[in-house]
């Protein structure tokens, strides 16, 4: 029975058998951080802060998408087959992963803070939010023994990185950012986007990795002939 | 015959092969697969592939489409409505039974 529930679960996992689907997460939110980062030095009459983000994310999740279509289509496709998932059931995950993401966040920085930081601030969630990451990668690092490792780094990287001293995290956080004018300390800006682009760096590198050992141990086949 | 005896006897011989149950249950997941990713999940050669999917077409369970992506033939299989059914049925007996 586990075996036929195993089977079952295998088309899901089949998603990012060659490394795009991490890799595609990656390099979104490593370029949505650096412009989060980058917005938060620059003035804002400088033209960059005339281009929303709104565009900036619309564009960088075209890429995404694209970029996965043409290397399925080139790919993917040709050497291990292809594969149409049902919409519901694609949409229900979505949302089940975001929210299982957001809660594992949420609780995972409630006791980062209750253990570490002593007195509760408004803005400490900021800076461990970024468990976000390992939360969402857990999924596709179970089958897999070696992204374990990049899980754990991942996790050391959200926790640690609030501890790193101030003047450093102040300085990454900059003082232009619109959550800085909301009233949350630089520091914890800085740690939040510092963590954010290590953990989207970890994320394309875990990508780039799955998908260099699936061209090395795949093959293309000659023209189907069942 | 006991309960449990009676739910193994009245199981679909049909899906109950493992070859077949494994093409049963990953097209189960999905809308549609094509015939290579059956063939690299299952570990099986083509020409049992074929003859698994021949039986189960023949019992109504799966649905194949012969087409082409750019040049490529391509043979794309889904489970019929029957087939849904059947293998929730399967699935149902043989969980009672265990």
């Amino acid at each position: 029975m586990d075996r036929i529930q195993e089977l079952t679960a295998r088309p899901s996992l089949y998603g990012n058998i060659d490394g795009s689907q991490e890799f595609s997460y990656g390099f979104f939110f490593l370029c949505f951080s650096i412009w989060n980062q980058v917005q938060s030095h620059i003035h804002e009459s400088m033209l960059w802060w005339n281009i929303t983000t709104d565009s900036l994310i619309v564009s960088i999740a075209a890429i995404s998408y694209f970029g996965i279509k043409a290397l399925k289509n080139r790919v993917t496709y040709r050497r291990t087959g292809f594969v149409e998932y049902r919409k519901q059931g694609k949409k229900k995950l979505t949302v089940l992963l975001i929210a299982y993401s957001l809660l594992a966040a949420v609780i995972g920085a409630a006791i980062c803070y209750l253990l570490f930081r002593g007195p509760w601030r408004p803005s400490s969630f900021l800076s461990v939010v970024a468990l976000i990451f390992p939360a969402g990668y857990i999924r596709l690092a179970r089958p897999t023994q070696w992204k374990w490792a990049i899980f754990l780094l991942m996790i050391a990287t959200a926790l640690l990185t609030p501890a790193l001293p101030t003047q450093l995290l102040s300085a990454v956080g900059g003082g232009a950012s619109p959550l800085a004018r909301m009233g949350i300390y630089a520091r914890d800006i800085g740690a939040f986007w510092l963590a954010s682009i290590i953990n989207s760096t970890l994320i394309m590198i875990s990508g780039g990795i799955t998908f260099w050992l699936y061209i090395c141990h795949t093959q293309a086949p000659g023209q189907e002939s069942e | 015959m006991n309960p449990q005896m009676a739910a193994l006897a009245e199981i679909d011989r049909v899906i109950h092969e493992p070859g077949r149950l494994m093409i049963v249950a990953l097209l189960s997941a999905v809308e549609r697969a094509d015939f290579l990713y059956l063939q690299h999940e299952t570990d099986m050669n083509k020409g049992t592939l074929s003859s698994h999917i021949s039986r189960l077409q023949e019992a109504g369970y799966v649905e194949v489409v012969k087409t082409y992506r750019g040049k490529t033939p391509q043979t794309l299989l889904s489970l019929t409505p029957s087939g849904h059914e059947a293998f929730e049925q399967y699935r149902q007996k043989l969980k009672g039974a265990l």
